[in-house]
């Protein structure tokens, strides 16, 4: 035994030494490549500079002009990252015009340097750099303004009653969504770069006072320690810094509602937002993002809390229901009530196949006509699904190929894990159905309990920022339980979740509620 | 040791005592019950929790004398190393054996009742890889595990019961008197044994969060345990009648079996009764081995990897171990003998533990007192 543990002693270093070693390779490498020198004070050598960074790229605008004072100017930016008018009017107005005794440009943000690798960064970040013979530092003027999408409904998580703005790709309009609802001083945000080459601004935000500050500081040390050549959605930082990255299971929840976000924020959770997506990330996560959507704390708590069983019931049917059929149907169909059970064996009378493989092959069937639903063009889409699926079903059941419970079945069960209000959640019980169906074709309803029991180890194990998974029901804490199959009325929810350690543990204050 | 924290929880500790306790007994007990004390067998389960209730507070008060340490550390301190060591190497083998035997008996159930065409060696198999996979995380997730599963086993093991006194005959329970004493007593013995899984609670007490209430725990695990058995008992004195009942393998598979004019939606109940009752076999199993895997990585001072590599090590032999009986008679006279052994271990040991600590702590006052004196 001895011998074994020293081997996975030296096994282990060598992993770490491998890994520290990658850590040195990485370090920003595009950045890198740009010579860390000062400007000069002549403009046409820093032009040179500039432009040598760039190599031959035809999008770099470089227009020189003459200010005011006869001093040799140039702009620098890159074409479509810039607001046009803000240079013409604010800046070489500004500085061409003898008029205007104001020296500097008028743009909202402005900063002096003569580093050259700041300067080419801001550059592609929609900067425009104003060099001025004779001057050695450069103006960087916030000139950002590139076309983007405009606020619009979320696509992936509509309600029926609630606001309908949603994320877009812009980080600063998503931050200003969340801050329109969320008018408090305490809010922080930390601003953050990540991916080498990409550069893709993350910003950090939380309640000072509610979040817990460990945990806070842990979700920043985990993203500074991602090093990714390109960020390109939230995904990329979702998968980098959860918990256990092998879980079929997410530990980081996404939304594109800001309300949602703000609504978590409150609960002493941090919020991750990403440039270039609207998809922001909430950490920690627990189970309950299954069934739990911000249309519950909308709409009246008897309503709410039905339709949280709803969505229970949904997803164990979408887990559930396709194994459940083929264990019934193959090991103990003494358990189909009679009049059933005869119905269901002519139904599959003509069924070449045992219900296992009649099972897989109509879920792989409904899967596929979904991932093309997904990519079909709009309009065409919902006909084809609709057509697809009708025309199909019913042919093979004419035809003699499946049951038609089996198609009441897929039908039911695709469905129910419609019903999940969070897509990556869903997609992860879409997933497990099938190792279920297969440990049901086995062992009947003992190995769908076996599966369950593996699920539910791996659940009770699994940590989201050192919460566990399953809290509030395991470890049980009865307040928590207010919110979780239940949605309490908002009088009764006094507490925040204590499961986050959150600080300010009161919600409701009771001398602001005088009875 | 290494970064183990104690947040075991009263409620946890709770779950994990009720659900190490109420495993595969359950499915014989009313046979057990029956056998001597014919219709008054319901006093079997009454005197069996006496005998363990005793082993059971000597248990609590040991965890409340050593907070934070199993009986590992414990056992050795208060017995002195050579005899210690013993004891610690005979409960983990206890453990380990009567794993192996639940395990078994689960299997033939199975096998008999729901899946006549699948191998004992097949159910055995999965049912020990989940606990191997179980045995591969840390201590915590027994704890959620246990929690979490808790349901399963409650909704069964009450409404089963309860469903079947539509059946029930209650002219079975007279006459109601006692024959004799002596054999209310015998019945105990055997019946403890149902109780057997809250030993277990010298390794989970270690980490009960400090200020939990090990009594509470105790109590709440043991009454609940007793309703569940003595409901049991009297649906199948009721139902069968106690004549009847030594006939039956597994009387309370039975009971559900006659359970099915209820006019539910499922037209027979005891495959989805055995079906879920694997949740419940296998907390009892699993709390049973990582306890066992855990103390030796206690014993020997090692990490997680350790514990890995023993769990998947040690489903060999214990494999084995449950394919030694023949056939299911065999198998319930190795359970007649392990339950021998299982009164050394579950009640002697415990109780000899508790009186030594506690002559021990008398002893320290009355020098302590001396020594504030000014010495003897």
């Amino acid at each position: 035994m001895s011998s074994l543990n020293q081997f996975f002693q030296a096994w282990q270093k060598r992993k770490e030494a491998l890994q520290s070693k990658g850590l040195d390779q990485h370090s920003n490498k595009s950045m890198e490549s740009v010579s860390d020198v000062t400007l000069t004070t002549n403009v046409e050598e820093n032009i040179q500079l500039i432009q040598a960074q760039f190599g031959k790229c035809d999008d770099l605008v470089v227009r020189r002009f003459q200010t005011k004072s006869k001093a040799q100017a140039a702009i620098v930016f890159i074409d479509g990252m810039v607001d046009r008018n803000v240079i013409s009017d604010f800046i070489i107005r500004y500085m061409t015009t003898p008029d205007i005794t104001y020296q500097d440009p008028a743009t909202n943000e402005l900063d002096l340097t003569d580093k050259l690798r700041q300067i080419v960064r801001n550059i592609l970040s929609g900067c425009a750099v104003l060099i001025i013979d004779g001057c050695q530092n450069a103006y960087l003027n916030n000139t950002r303004g590139w076309d983007r999408r405009s606020v619009e409904e979320p696509q992936t998580e509509s309600v029926v009653r609630g606001p309908r703005d949603g994320f877009c790709e812009t980080l600063c309009v998503n931050a200003a969504l969340i801050r329109f609802r969320l008018k408090d001083p305490n809010l922080r945000v930390r601003h953050m770069v990540v991916g080498e080459r990409t550069q893709t601004d993350i910003y950090v935000m939380y309640i000072d006072g509610i979040a817990y500050p460990p945990m806070v500081e842990e979700v920043i040390a985990r993203i500074e320690s991602v090093h990714l050549d390109s960020v390109l959605e939230s995904g990329y930082i979702e998968q980098m810094i959860q918990d256990r990255r092998w879980s079929p299971f997410p530990q980081i929840q996404n939304t594109e509602r800001p309300d949602k976000v703000v609504a978590n924020l409150l609960e002493g959770k941090i919020g991750i937002l990403v440039d270039g997506t609207p998809f922001g990330l909430i950490a920690p996560a627990v189970f309950s993002q299954f069934y739990q959507s911000p249309e519950d704390y909308y709409e009246r708590f008897y309503i709410a809390t039905l339709i949280r069983f709803i969505r229970i019931i949904s997803i164990s049917i979408a887990l559930l229901l396709p194994s459940l059929y083929i264990a019934f149907s193959s090991f103990h169909p003494e358990m189909i009530p009679s009049r059933l059970v005869i119905a269901m064996a002519a139904g599959r009378s003509t069924v070449p196949f045992p219900s296992l493989i009649e099972a897989l092959f109509m879920e792989l069937a409904i899967e596929i006509l979904r991932e093309a639903s997904v990519r079909l063009p709009g309009p065409i889409g919902p006909t084809i699904g609709i057509v697809g699926a009708l025309v199909v079903g019913e042919a093979a059941v004419t035809a003699g190929l499946v049951s038609p419970v089996m198609v009441i079945i897929v039908a039911v069960t695709t469905i129910g894990s419609f019903a999940s209000p969070s897509y990556s959640a869903a997609i992860a019980i879409r997933m497990l159905r099938f190792p279920v169906m297969i440990l049901a074709g086995m062992f009947g309803l003992y190995g769908i309990m076996l599966f369950l029991i593996v699920i539910l180890i791996h659940l009770s194990s699994l940590k989201s920022f050192g919460v566990p998974y399953m809290s509030p029901l395991s470890p049980l804490n009865l307040n928590g339980m207010k919110d979780l199959f239940l949605r309490a009325p908002h009088h009764l929810m006094k507490r925040r979740p204590m499961m986050f350690h959150v600080q300010d543990k009161i919600r409701i204050r009771e001398e602001d509620n005088p009875k | 040791m290494e970064n183990q924290q104690r947040n075991f929880g009263t409620w946890q500790l709770t779950s994990i005592m009720i659900s190490s306790m109420i495993g595969v007994g359950i499915l014989i007990i009313p046979r057990t019950a029956t056998k001597l004390l014919h219709q008054m067998g319901w006093l079997g389960p009454i005197a069996g929790v006496l005998i363990a209730s005793v082993a059971v507070a000597a248990i609590v008060y040991l965890g409340n004398q050593f907070p934070g340490s199993t009986f590992v550390e414990f056992m050795p301190r208060i017995f002195g190393g050579a005899i210690g060591t013993l004891c610690v190497f005979l409960f983990i083998l206890y453990q380990f054996l009567n794993a192996g035997i639940t395990a078994r008996l689960f299997g033939e159930v199975v096998v008999t009742s729901v899946l006549p065409q699948t191998p004992l060696e097949v159910i055995i198999i999965t049912l020990l890889l989940l606990v191997m996979f179980l045995c591969c995380h840390e201590i915590e997730v027994v704890a959620r595990i246990n929690e979490l599963l808790i349901p399963f086993l409650l909704f069964p093991s009450l409404l089963i019961p309860l469903v079947s006194f539509m059946n029930a005959d209650w002219y079975n329970l007279l006459p109601f008197q006692v024959e004799s004493w002596k054999q209310v007593m015998k019945t105990g013995l055997n019946t403890y044994t149902l109780y057997t899984g809250y030993e277990l609670l010298m390794v989970y007490f270690a980490f009960a969060i400090p200020g939990a209430r090990l009594g509470m725990a105790s109590v709440t695990g043991m009454s609940f345990a007793l309703v569940v058995y003595l409901i049991t008992v009297v649906a199948g004195i009721t139902v069968f009648g106690y004549e009847e009942l030594q006939r039956l393998v597994w009387p309370t598979l039975e009971l559900v079996k006659v359970t099915q004019r209820t006019g539910w939606f499922l037209e027979r109940f005891e495959s989805a009764f055995l079906a879920i009752w694997v949740a419940s076999v296998f907390t009892t199993i699993g709390n049973m081995l990582y306890a066992t895997i855990f103390s030796l990585r206690r014993w020997f001072r090692k990490g997680i990897r350790f514990q890995r590599i023993t769990a998947i090590v040690i489903m060999v032999p214990l494999f084995f171990l449950t394919l030694v009986p023949q056939n299911i008679v065999e198998l319930f006279s190795y359970t007649q003998h392990l339950t021998a052994v299982g009164f050394l271990i579950t009640i002697i040991i415990p109780i000899l533990l508790a009186i030594t600590q506690f002559m021990r702590n008398q002893f320290n006052k009355g020098r302590e007192v001396n020594n504030e004196k000014g010495g003897t």
